[in-house]
C-alpha cells in the first residue's frame, strides 16, 4: 500500500476535520485510489475491536470518578487543605494552586478537568488577592498538566492500550516526574513570587485547622491510595479500581459529604458518556490507522528515516522530543498517543530504550503540549474560566514551560527518574 | 416558496430529526455507562467478597461501553464535540473556509456511507455468531453500528446544507444553538 494516505491524513488534519474522520477519511480515499475497496470490511471490524476491550474501560470510568470529584464538592476540601498547608507563603495563593493539582491529579486523569475545576475556585480568588488575572491564569494552565502525569491518568492508559505495555508500570514510572513536575512549578513561583513582591493571603494556619482540614478532606485523599494501592499490589484490574474509585466517589460525594444531589447525577453521566463515547471512538479510528500503518510499512520507513539521519540515540531522543513538542502544539495529547505511539516506540525500543521509559517521555511531552499555543485544550479551558485573552496566558506561562521541558528532558536522560519505581515494583 | 425556504424547511426537519435522536441516543449511552459501573462493581464484589468469578460481566460490560461509543458519535459530532485542529481554517477568509468545510464534509459523508454499508454485512455476519457468555445473537449487539453510521450520516446531511445556506445567504444564522463550545468538563 502506497503513504499517500498520510499525506491526505495530514491534510485533512490540517484543514481542521475532526481527527476521528480523518483518521478514517486518509486510509479510506487510498483504498479507493488504490482500488482495495474490498479492505473497509477490515477496517469496520477493526474499528470495533479496537473499541471491544475491558482494560480500555478504565477511560470512562476514570473520567467518571473525575466528574463525580469535580461536582461533588470534593475540589473545595482539596483547597481549603492545601490552603493550610502552604498558605501562608509568599506567593501562598499560587503555591496553593499548584499543591491542589497535585492533589487533584491522585483523582483524576484528565488536565481539562483540573483547569476547569480548580481554575473556577482560585483564578477569582487570586485576583482578588493582588494577583494578575494573566497570572493565575498561567499558574492554573501550567499545573494542570500535573493531572494526566501522576496516575491514575486518562493518556497513560490509552498508550499502554495502544501499545500494549502494563498500565500499572506506567503508572508506577509516572509517579516521580509528575511529582518532578510540581516542585519545579513550586520552585518557580517561589522565585516569581520573591521577585514581583507577590501577596501573603493567611497568617500561618494552626495544627488544629491543619487537622480540620485533613479530616474533611481525608476520604477523598483515599482514593488514590486503593486506587494505586490495588493496582499496584495486582489486587485490581486498572479497570476494576477504575470502577471502584467511581463507585467510591459516588458514595463520598452524594452520601458523605452531600455535595451532589441524586437530582445532579443524570448530568454527571451525561458528561462523562460524552466525553468517553468521543475518546473512544477515536481509539477505534486510531486503531484502524494504526493496523494501516503497519501494513504499509509506515513505521520501518519512519524509523529508517531517521536512523539515517542519525544513529546515535541519544540524539534521536532529542530529536523526537523536539517533534512531540511541536505535535503537541498542535494535537491534543490523546489523538497524539495514539496516532504516534505505535510510529515511534518500536523505533526506540529497537535502540535499547525500555518500552516504559519511552512510553513515560512521551506521554509527558504530549501532556505538556495541552497547554501550549496555539492549539492547548487546556489553554482554552483556562481562559474560558478566566475571561484572560489565550496569548495573555501563553505569554505568561512562559517560565513554568521551561520548567516543564527541562523536566522532559531530565526523564529522557535520567532513565532512573522513571524506572526505578517500576523496576522495585516489578514491572520492569 | 423560494429555494431559500424550501432549503430552510429541510434543514429544519433534520434539525428535529437529528435534535432527538442525537440527544436520545446521548441519553441512553449515560444510561449505559452507569448499568457498566455497576456490573463491573458486581464482578468486583464477587471475586474479592463473594470469592465467586461471574463469567457474563466483562463481556456484557464491553458491548455496553462500545454501544456507548457509537450512541455518543451522533451528538459530538452534531455539537461540534470531536477533537478537531480548526486554527488554519478559522484563518481563511470566510467564504473560503465555508467552500473547505464543505468539502470535508462531503468527505466525510463519503466515509461514513462506505463504512454504514460495510456495517449491513458485519451485521448479517452476526446472525451466525452466538456472544460468548451470554446466550445472545452477536447482530444485536451489532445493531448499534449501522444505526451509528446512519445517525452520523443524517448529521452529516444537516451539517452540509447548513454550511451551503450560510455560502449562499450569509446574513443567515444557520449555526446549531450551542454547538462547537468548550463545555466545561471536556
Amino acid at each position: 500500500m502506497s503513504l499517500t494516505y498520510f499525506w491526505i491524513f495530514i491534510f485533512l488534519l490540517a484543514a481542521g476535520m475532526p481527527v476521528v474522520f480523518a483518521l478514517l477519511v486518509g486510509p479510506g480515499l487510498s483504498l479507493v485510489a488504490d482500488d482495495q475497496q474490498v479492505f473497509f470490511k477490515a477496517l469496520l471490524s477493526r474499528l470495533y475491536n479496537g473499541m471491544d476491550s475491558f482494560p480500555l474501560m478504565a477511560v470512562p470510568f476514570f473520567i467518571l470518578a473525575g466528574e463525580l470529584m469535580n461536582s461533588g464538592g470534593i475540589t473545595r476540601a482539596i483547597v481549603r487543605f492545601a490552603q493550610t498547608m502552604i498558605g501562608h507563603l509568599r506567593g501562598g495563593l499560587a503555591q496553593m494552586n499548584i499543591l491542589s493539582s497535585l492533589l487533584f491529579a491522585g483523582l483524576s486523569g484528565s488536565a481539562v478537568a483540573d483547569t476547569s475545576a480548580l481554575g473556577k475556585m482560585l483564578i477569582p480568588a487570586m485576583e482578588q488577592n493582588g494577583y494578575s488575572r494573566r497570572f493565575a491564569a498561567a499558574v492554573t494552565a501550567a499545573s494542570s498538566v500535573i493531572g494526566p502525569i501522576i496516575p491514575p491518568s486518562g493518556i497513560m492508559i490509552l498508550y499502554a492500550f495502544i501499545m500494549n505495555v502494563s498500565v500499572a508500570g506506567l503508572f508506577a514510572a509516572g509517579l516521580i516526574p509528575g511529582l518532578m513536575v510540581s516542585v519545579g512549578l513550586m520552585a518557580m513561583t517561589a522565585w516569581l513570587a520573591k521577585r514581583r513582591n507577590y501577596p501573603v493571603a493567611a497568617r500561618k494556619a494552626t495544627w488544629g485547622e491543619r487537622g480540620t482540614a485533613f479530616r474533611e478532606t481525608f476520604l477523598a485523599l483515599l482514593t488514590p491510595v486503593i486506587l494505586l494501592g490495588g493496582i499496584l499490589a495486582g489486587i485490581f484490574t486498572p479497570t476494576e479500581a477504575a470502577a471502584v474509585a467511581a463507585g467510591y466517589a459516588l458514595i463520598v460525594s452524594v452520601f458523605v459529604l452531600r455535595s451532589l444531589k441524586l437530582a445532579d447525577l443524570p448530568a454527571v453521566f451525561v458528561s462523562a458518556a460524552v466525553q468517553s463515547g468521543v475518546i473512544l471512538l477515536l481509539v477505534g479510528a486510531a486503531v484502524v490507522f494504526a493496523w494501516i500503518i503497519t501494513v504499509s510499512g509506515m513505521a520501518q520507513s519512519i524509523a529508517g528515516g531517521m536512523t539515517s539521519l542519525t544513529d546515535n540515540v541519544y540524539l534521536l531522543l532529542f530529536l523526537v522530543n523536539m517533534f512531540l513538542f511541536i505535535v503537541g502544539m498542535f494535537l491534543d495529547a490523546g489523538p497524539a498517543i495514539l496516532i504516534l505511539g505505535p510510529v515511534l516506540a518500536p523505533l526506540f525500543i529497537g535502540l535499547g530504550i525500555d518500552p516504559l521509559h519511552f512510553a513515560v517521555v512521551m506521554c509527558v511531552n504530549v501532556t505538556v503540549g495541552l497547554a501550549t499555543p496555539p492549539m492547548g485544550l487546556v489553554l482554552f479551558v483556562s481562559s474560558a474560566v478566566s475571561g484572560e485573552k489565550v496569548e495573555r496566558i501563553a505569554m505568561e506561562m512562559l517560565p513554568f514551560l521551561a520548567v516543564e521541558v527541562a523536566v522532559i528532558f531530565l526523564i529522557t536522560y535520567f532513565p532512573a527518574l522513571t524506572m526505578t519505581l517500576p523496576r522495585l515494583l516489578g514491572f520492569a | 416558496m423560494t429555494a431559500h425556504t424550501a432549503m430552510d424547511r429541510v434543514i429544519t426537519g433534520l434539525a428535529r430529526v437529528n435534535g432527538a435522536v442525537s440527544v436520545w441516543a446521548r441519553n441512553l449511552a449515560a444510561g449505559l455507562l452507569m448499568a457498566m459501573t455497576a456490573i463491573v462493581l458486581v464482578q468486583v464484589f464477587f471475586r474479592y467478597v463473594m470469592n465467586d468469578s461471574l463469567g457474563w460481566t466483562e463481556e456484557v460490560a464491553k458491548m455496553m461501553m462500545v454501544w456507548s461509543a457509537f450512541l455518543v458519535a451522533p451528538w459530538a459530532y452534531r455539537m461540534g464535540s470531536n477533537v478537531a485542529i480548526d486554527m488554519f481554517a478559522a484563518a481563511l477568509p470566510g467564504r473560503t473556509r465555508l467552500v473547505l468545510e464543505t468539502g470535508l464534509t462531503l468527505l466525510v459523508l463519503w466515509v461514513v456511507a462506505m463504512f454504514f454499508a460495510e456495517s449491513l454485512a458485519f451485521w448479517q455476519r452476526g446472525l451466525a455468531i452466538t456472544a460468548a457468555t451470554v446466550p445472545v445473537r452477536m447482530a444485536w449487539v451489532y445493531t448499534v453500528v449501522p444505526f451509528g453510521f446512519a445517525a452520523l450520516f443524517l448529521v452529516g446531511c444537516e451539517l452540509l446544507l447548513r454550511t451551503v445556506m450560510t455560502l449562499v445567504n450569509p446574513r443567515g444564522d444557520y449555526a446549531i444553538p450551542g454547538a462547537g463550545v468548550i463545555r466545561e468538563g471536556e
